[in-house]
């Protein structure tokens, strides 16, 4: 219950331990199991516990916190197995004991159920808002945020070169389709094919929704009522349909548009890009997925995991104990399993709020042996930092946030930056990539995939670690690569 | 200080706007020739349309498609037509609806029945007098510039300007809900778009070049087609009773306050326009290399517009486009004068001596035309056929 505000004095505290029998829990051991009823107030005092659902982690308290109120004020069977995660000492407060003092202590009662209300109530308006954003089909959660892009301009905004220039993309693919058919040309002589045409669809996009050629849509049309934003819209969405259907036989780009656990980057589209074994349908469909498995945003993605390993190898005095990871929207945690194997002394928390990502990384991580060294926690990350937040995280040593700030907007970063930096051990650090303003990318992504993310440039980056209140002087080091994607480093 | 009335929503910042741009020159000459209207007009450089610049700017908001249909149904069917209408389309609408009490229909049916009777010779001036001296002026002509099209269509602009003098001239054309009525509201918020997105782009020169489309272009572009048109056919030769100019210069005084021309802007008589234009030339640049850019544009019109549609068959076996593009250019010289033309580069040719007798043949034809009313009616309905047939010929002209 203290996870948020609590208005229980020292003195209430004192009583309720007083009223309390201490108990001992192992490591691993069951402290209620999921449908049974709560035996009453249970007040954490050392160690850690975690609230999981099949093997997932909903939630996770440590010292001081109370659990298992809920169950003791409804008179119900709690819903999630509660299990010691380390030895813990929990005092648990029976249910005859816990009525006799809330009778006896009104005082202490009316703080307790003050407390209980108030972080009940933080927690209700926190779903809430998620929800009136699923509802206005708005952020991730939604169930469909794809834009209609229907309407977004009229006919004399068309421009006709890009008409005929589609047409002509349309037919070299389908003649490359028919030459493969017919064994008039090899494989490799269709990839290089593939390779321009698909490279001159990206171009013409980019052309095509440049300030200028906008400005000249609109001119076209002055009734038509456009802004450019739309006009942009409009733009994509008329080479979109025109190549939907050749770009989609790619898996990969299947996956990435189809997004069918509400993000881009899901596990399986992740785990193709991580792969890099080009699958797709029909004559074309493994050729168009080489062609994107080969594009920067696939090329930045898979070097992720050496950036980490690089700067770890470096790092004796961390690697050579015992050291927490925490990676932060985990969704294949390549990266973390990869590292793991490196550094035996390694422990990592992977916190995504996709159950199947982490049900899949857990597997995964059974295969390979790692299980008692990972752990998943199903929370969409902003639950880190919400007031009312469940979950209990101890300080770590190294944070890894890869392709992560793309995902927030300039607030959420702060307010992760912030959290990092109260969690990190001293010598931690933060290990982060994202996206470059200039990435070659974002108008296939954007346009074509409805991948929309936002890039920062180092200056926008170190704007938002100045609002975090983080000094930067001599601890943050920020570098790009030809991918461009920035990879940053900040050390506490 | 720019009035904060006349400030246009995509401009957050008048500090370094000054009051006249750098665009008007020889001020002082000009005090001096046309005494306080100088004044009263130069500032006007600064000024858009508040009106519809503020419509235009909230039209842009509303979701894709749904600005068009709001602005149709209040076009062809009036504001009270319009449901839940958004607080500007209000104000734009009550006040091109707020009719003048000086306004007299049967005295705009008679000036806009002296243009159409013009026919061919009215399609010339526009296309030899009013354009190429719009064009001459090279601030005015800069909102043209910004788009590779706007350059390259001289014959759909000048079939499309046709367009709109024809359905402004027709009987009732400015009736509200009428075809005129209609397309003038049409560039009316096509200007107010140009201006938006000139603004936005942040490629305009305020200081400059004034407000893209500002209130003196409007009046200027406005005097194009009532002063210069009536100075075109008399210099043609083409007989206009004075009464026929009075009606033509009310026809677009009205024209003109639907374009979005502030009242106290409205010319009511032909010397007084001609004085404004002949103030605006004074005070403007020489033409530049843009302007003669776009009057040699116009080149291309005889090669686009298919000369059968325009001519008399007789005539077109005799003419082909090249040659029909040189008189063109004779006129203009004759018309715009020798100075202004060799500034615009068009050449000299020999057309000129065949002008007096056509010009005095012209004028005796016109002039009977007038004393049979008959004649006169039979004469318009030949002048709108032909007026029809340039407007036509949007169907054949690329986009």
């Amino acid at each position: 219950m203290q996870r948020g505000i609590s208005y229980l004095l020292p003195e209430d505290k004192k009583i309720m331990q007083e009223a309390a029998d201490q108990y001992i829990f192992s490591a691993n051991e069951i402290i209620i199991k999921q449908g049974d009823a709560a035996q009453g107030i249970y007040i954490m005092n050392e160690g850690t516990i975690i609230v999981e659902q099949d093997g997932m982690i909903l939630a996770r308290l440590g010292p001081g916190e109370i659990f298992g109120e809920m169950s003791y004020i409804e008179g119900k069977p709690v819903s999630a197995t509660i299990v010691s995660e380390s030895e813990s000492k929990i005092a648990l407060i029976s249910v005859p004991k816990a009525n006799e003092l809330l009778t006896t202590y009104p005082d202490l009662a009316s703080r307790f159920f003050k407390t209980l209300v108030v972080n009940l109530s933080s927690r209700l308006r926190n779903t809430s808002k998620r929800l009136a954003q699923i509802r206005l089909g708005r952020g991730e959660d939604a169930p469909s945020s794809k834009l209609a892009k229907v309407n977004m301009m009229t006919k004399n905004q068309i421009p006709i070169e890009l008409v005929n220039t589609l047409s002509e993309i349309k037919l070299a693919l389908e003649k490359t389709t028919l030459k493969l058919q017919e064994h008039k040309i090899n494989i490799d002589k269709a990839y290089d094919d593939v390779e321009i045409v698909l490279n001159r669809a990206v171009e013409i996009v980019k052309e095509y929704t440049n300030e200028e050629n906008i400005f000249e849509a609109s001119y076209s049309d002055l009734l038509a009522f456009r802004n450019e934003e739309e006009l942009e819209i409009g733009i994509g969405a008329l080479i979109f349909r025109e190549l939907f259907s050749t770009l989609t036989l790619s898996n990969t780009m299947a996956r990435l548009y189809a997004r069918p656990r509400g993000v881009p980057e899901d596990y399986e589209a992740g785990n193709s890009i991580r792969e890099n074994v080009p699958t797709g349908d029909g004559q074309l469909g493994g050729l168009v997925d080489k062609w994107f498995l080969n594009r920067p945003i696939c090329h930045g993605r898979r070097a992720e995991a050496s950036f980490v390993k690089k700067y770890l190898t470096n790092q004796k005095q961390i690697t050579q104990f015992r050291f927490n990871i925490c990676d932060l929207a985990s969704g294949t945690a390549s990266t973390t399993s990869a590292i793991l194997n490196q550094f035996p002394n390694g422990n990592a928390i992977c916190i995504d709020r996709d159950s199947q990502s982490l049900q899949y990384v857990l597997a995964e991580e059974n295969d390979l042996k790692l299980m008692d060294r990972i752990k998943a926690i199903c929370v969409d990350i902003s639950e880190l930092w919400s007031e009312s937040s469940e979950i209990y995280l101890e300080t770590q040593d190294i944070f890894l946030a890869l392709g992560l700030f793309e995902y927030l907007n300039d607030q959420e970063v702060v307010d992760l930056l912030r959290l990092c930096t109260k969690k990190m051990n001293p010598g931690g650090a933060l290990l982060f990539t994202t996206i470059l303003p200039s990435h070659p990318d974002l108008i296939l992504m954007s346009h074509l995939l409805e991948w929309r993310v936002k890039p920062r440039n180092h200056q926008q980056l170190k704007k938002l670690f100045s609002k975090a209140g983080v000094s930067i002087k001599d601890k943050l080091i920020i570098i790009d690569d030809d991918n461009f994607i920035s990879y940053g480093i900040y050390v506490s | 200080m720019i009035p904060e009335n006349k400030h246009h929503p995509d401009i957050h910042n008048y500090d370094d706007i000054p009051i006249i741009p750098t665009r008007v020159i020889h001020a002082d000459l000009a005090r001096k020739k046309f005494g306080e209207k100088f004044d009263i007009l130069a500032p006007y450089y600064m000024y858009g349309d508040p009106l519809a610049d503020k419509l235009i700017h909230r039209l842009n908001e509303l979701p894709a498609g749904q600005g068009t249909k709001l602005v149709s149904q209040a076009m062809h069917s009036g504001l009270s037509s319009v449901h839940r209408p958004p607080k500007e389309l209000i104000d734009f609408f009550e006040a091109v609806e707020d009719v003048p009490l000086w306004i007299d229909w049967d005295l705009f049916e008679k000036g806009g029945s002296a243009v159409l009777r013009a026919g061919h010779l009215a399609i010339i001036v526009l296309g030899a007098y009013s354009l190429p001296l719009s064009y001459a002026s090279p601030d005015g002509n800069k909102p043209l510039l910004f788009t590779k099209k706007l350059i390259d269509r001289a014959t759909r602009r000048l079939v499309e300007t046709s367009r709109f003098i024809l359905e402004i001239c027709r009987p009732g054309g400015l009736q509200q809900g009428h075809a005129g009525y209609q397309i003038t509201l049409r560039v009316r918020l096509m200007h107010a778009q140009v201006r938006r997105l000139l603004i936005k782009r942040g490629i305009w020169r305020m200081a400059d070049w004034g407000m893209p489309i500002s209130q003196s272009d409007m009046l200027a572009t406005n005097l194009l087609f009532s002063v210069l048109m009536i100075d075109g056919l008399k210099k043609l030769g083409f007989h206009l009773s004075e009464e026929e100019i009075h009606a033509v210069m009310q026809l677009w005084r009205y024209a003109g306050l639907l374009m979005g021309i502030q009242e106290n802007l409205s010319v009511i008589t032909f010397q007084e326009g001609y004085r404004i234009l002949t103030m605006m030339k004074d005070t403007s640049a020489p033409p530049n290399e843009d302007s003669i850019r776009l009057v040699q544009a116009l080149r291309q019109c005889p090669n686009d517009i298919s000369i059968s549609m325009f001519l008399p068959k007789t005539v077109n076996k005799l003419i082909n486009a090249d040659l029909f593009q040189a008189f063109l250019f004779a006129v203009t010289r004759y018309l715009i004068g020798d100075t202004m033309a060799d500034q615009l580069k068009i050449e000299k040719n020999h057309f000129h001596y065949f002008f007096p007798p056509v010009f005095a043949g012209i004028s005796l034809v016109s002039f009977l035309s007038q004393l049979n009313s008959i004649i006169n009616t039979m004469t318009v309905k030949e002048g709108v056929k032909v007026w029809d047939r340039v407007v036509e010929l949007s169907k054949h002209l690329p986009n």
